[in-house]
């Protein structure tokens, strides 16, 4: 009889596990503080107008960073489009981390032809995600296309934002609290696109409009570094 | 004695012995038919067969899966058949037969070789075509090429099946009519391919008709270029002015086509994601103000206006005049818009880098080498394949 009570009392005292299930990641893109709108003008610091037309990007190696300094992986890709293609469905324990690690862009493996054989609904190298330069270059890792109008000026020219290729990844940490319920998570990835192109480091709208990596080695550069800090928890 | 004229017994025995005559008769015809039928097998042309008599007897005819060519799926996109529209022999066969026949439009003139021509790739050669009834098309007729990797048809990417497009390119450009077509149609010569296309009952109906076009459109597949054997492989497949010509193609900063007219590494010569393009034809100030709204008209959206579908490259060479309205005769026009007269427009596509200079500027030399490589996408196996051709002749 003592026996069945310790043992009683020990499950009652047992600390209850986490529950996983399938839950909801949103991701939004913005400019500075309003979600971002294709096609809507928007001014920079230096009197330029920007306006947007594709955005989309690939995210790596996700993870989720729990209290006690580890991790829980939360994806190995993530691919996010506006307007499409803004929320993905991920298996995750519930609990509170305390923020968010990926990388931008693709690992080795994944940087590879074979997978555009595969359909958008088993992967997100697939091919109707438009994102595969060749088979030397592999994947852009982001794209990022719409219109530039120079202070002054009258006309738009092309901005243009294709980068991809190893040296382009960046490891991207943001600390933020991040709650995972039972109701759901709690918090959406944010990027902006204005720290980009419009943040301290900002981008010359008129010598540094466009890259597709290769033709313009330092504004990709620019571009991959300028993206570490626009990621943001909400 | 009497002839008993109706006995029953003479009767039997007459009609035994008739029968017999009739058996014997009828073993020597049926001997020197199958002798007929095994050579007509031996010698037969396919392409030029009559098409067959009714005689009623495919009740349970099962119509013959039709294999596609088993082409490299790295390479090349699968093609899209829909569930309800499976290709069978029969079925393309039926299509091909309509594809040419004039009974389709409202005046039994025109037919969708009108305007589609094999040896143009199956577009048109002039800038637009005669539509049924003397009217006039208001875009040029597009090339009928891979369209089963295609997701889109029109130039205003208006139809998101073959089976839609091809609805939609009788009514707009033969007026068809059901009635007059039922009331015209040689049911001798229709009826059993219909049976033996969809099985019976049913017979004809407009359904039918359009998805057998359909399933002869799916059949138009070219794999057979130059460059088809370059990336394949054979590096001796392009010549020099060729293969300098597909580098100035693949140049960010020389020709830069390849954004709109590779997809992926998918040979369609047609970015079949992207879609549609503003490619800078035409002075705009307003969204609003231009003649064709393309893509526009579509979708309701002023930023689509002046937006078309991206055309394949396969069989350029072979598909003048070029644009939606035809504008240019020649290869070497359309070079030179990309090269020297791109027109500016608030919404033209950001992957026009050069806009602000007016396009990409290339030499006298560059434009001869990139002319030369858009001909080694000419596929003469496809436009002189046997099986695409008009089966009446």
């Amino acid at each position: 009889m003592g026996v069945i009570c310790a043992l009683l009392f020990l499950g009652a005292c047992k600390k209850p596990e986490n529950k996983t299930g399938f839950q909801t990641l949103s991701f939004q893109y913005k400019y500075g503080d309003e979600p971002l709108a294709f096609n809507k003008l928007y001014g920079t610091t230096s009197g330029d107008s920007v306006r947007f037309s594709t955005a989309k990007i690939y995210l790596s190696d996700v993870v989720l960073l729990k209290p006690n300094g580890s991790t829980q992986s939360l994806s190995t890709l993530l691919y996010f489009a506006h307007p499409e293609t803004l929320s993905v469905s991920l298996k995750v324990p519930e609990g509170n981390y305390t923020g968010i690690r990926f990388n931008f862009g693709l690992t080795e493996g994944q940087n590879q032809f074979s997978s555009t054989t595969k359909p958008c609904s088993e992967s997100p190298l697939c091919v109707d995600n438009d994102m595969w330069w060749d088979d030397v270059l592999k994947y852009t890792f982001v794209k990022l296309e719409g219109g530039v109008k120079l202070a002054g000026t009258n006309e738009f020219s092309s901005l243009v934002y294709h980068v991809g290729t190893a040296p382009y990844v960046r490891s991207i940490t943001v600390h933020q609290s991040i709650n995972i319920t039972e109701n759901g998570i709690n918090n959406a990835l944010v990027l902006d696109v204005q720290k980009i192109l419009d943040g301290t480091n900002a981008m010359n709208m008129e010598t540094e409009r466009t890259t597709k990596t290769f033709d313009k080695p330092t504004v990709a550069g620019k571009f991959a570094d300028n993206l570490v800090n626009a990621f943001s928890v909400e | 004695m009497k002839k008993i004229e109706n006995s029953p017994l003479q009767g039997r025995n007459d009609r035994s012995n008739l029968c017999r005559y009739e058996r014997n008769r009828f073993a020597t015809l049926a001997m020197t038919v199958g002798f007929l039928f095994a050579l007509s097998l031996i010698q037969c042309k396919p392409e030029k067969m009559p098409p067959p008599k009714d005689t009623g007897d495919d009740s349970l005819y099962t119509a013959t899966p039709y294999e596609l060519p088993n082409l490299n799926p790295a390479r090349y996109r699968a093609v899209n058949i829909p569930a309800d529209n499976p290709m069978t022999k029969e079925g393309v066969l039926l299509g091909r037969m309509l594809f040419y026949d004039p009974i389709l439009s409202a005046d039994s003139l025109i037919s969708c070789a009108s305007c589609h021509k094999p040896e143009f790739s199956f577009a048109d050669n002039t800038p637009v075509s005669t539509r049924a009834l003397g009217g006039q098309t208001t875009r040029n007729s597009q090339p009928l090429i891979d369209m089963g990797m295609n997701k889109k048809f029109f130039w205003d990417a208006r139809s998101v099946t073959i089976e839609d497009a091809v609805r939609d390119a009788m009514n707009e450009e033969q007026a068809h009519n059901f009635l007059l077509t039922s009331a015209r149609v040689d049911t001798a010569r229709y009826l059993a391919l219909f049976n033996k296309a969809f099985g019976r009952p049913g017979g004809f109906s407009e359904e039918k008709i359009i998805k057998a076009i359909a399933q002869f459109l799916r059949t138009l597949i070219s794999s057979n270029t130059k460059f088809d054997r370059f990336i394949a492989g054979d590096q001796s497949a392009l010549s020099p002015d060729e293969y300098e010509g597909y580098q100035i193609f693949l140049d960010n900063n020389r020709g830069d086509c390849f954004h709109c007219h590779i997809d992926l590494t998918y040979l369609t010569m047609a970015n079949q994601i992207k879609m549609v393009a503003n490619n800078a034809l035409d002075t705009v100030s307003s969204l609003h103000d231009f003649l064709d709204k393309g893509y526009g008209a579509v979708t309701g959206n002023p930023n689509d206006n002046g937006r078309f579908k991206i055309p394949t490259l396969r069989n350029v060479a072979l598909t003048a005049p070029y644009m939606h309205d035809g504008r240019f005769a020649t290869l070497e026009q359309v070079i030179n818009h990309y090269s020297d007269s791109l027109k500016y427009s608030p919404n033209v596509d950001p992957l026009m880098e050069f806009i602000h200079q007016r396009g990409v500027r290339l030499s006298p030399t560059e434009k001869q080498k990139l002319i030369a490589f858009l001909h080694a996408l000419t596929d003469t196996t496809f436009v002189n394949n046997p099986e695409f051709q008009n089966p009446f002749e």
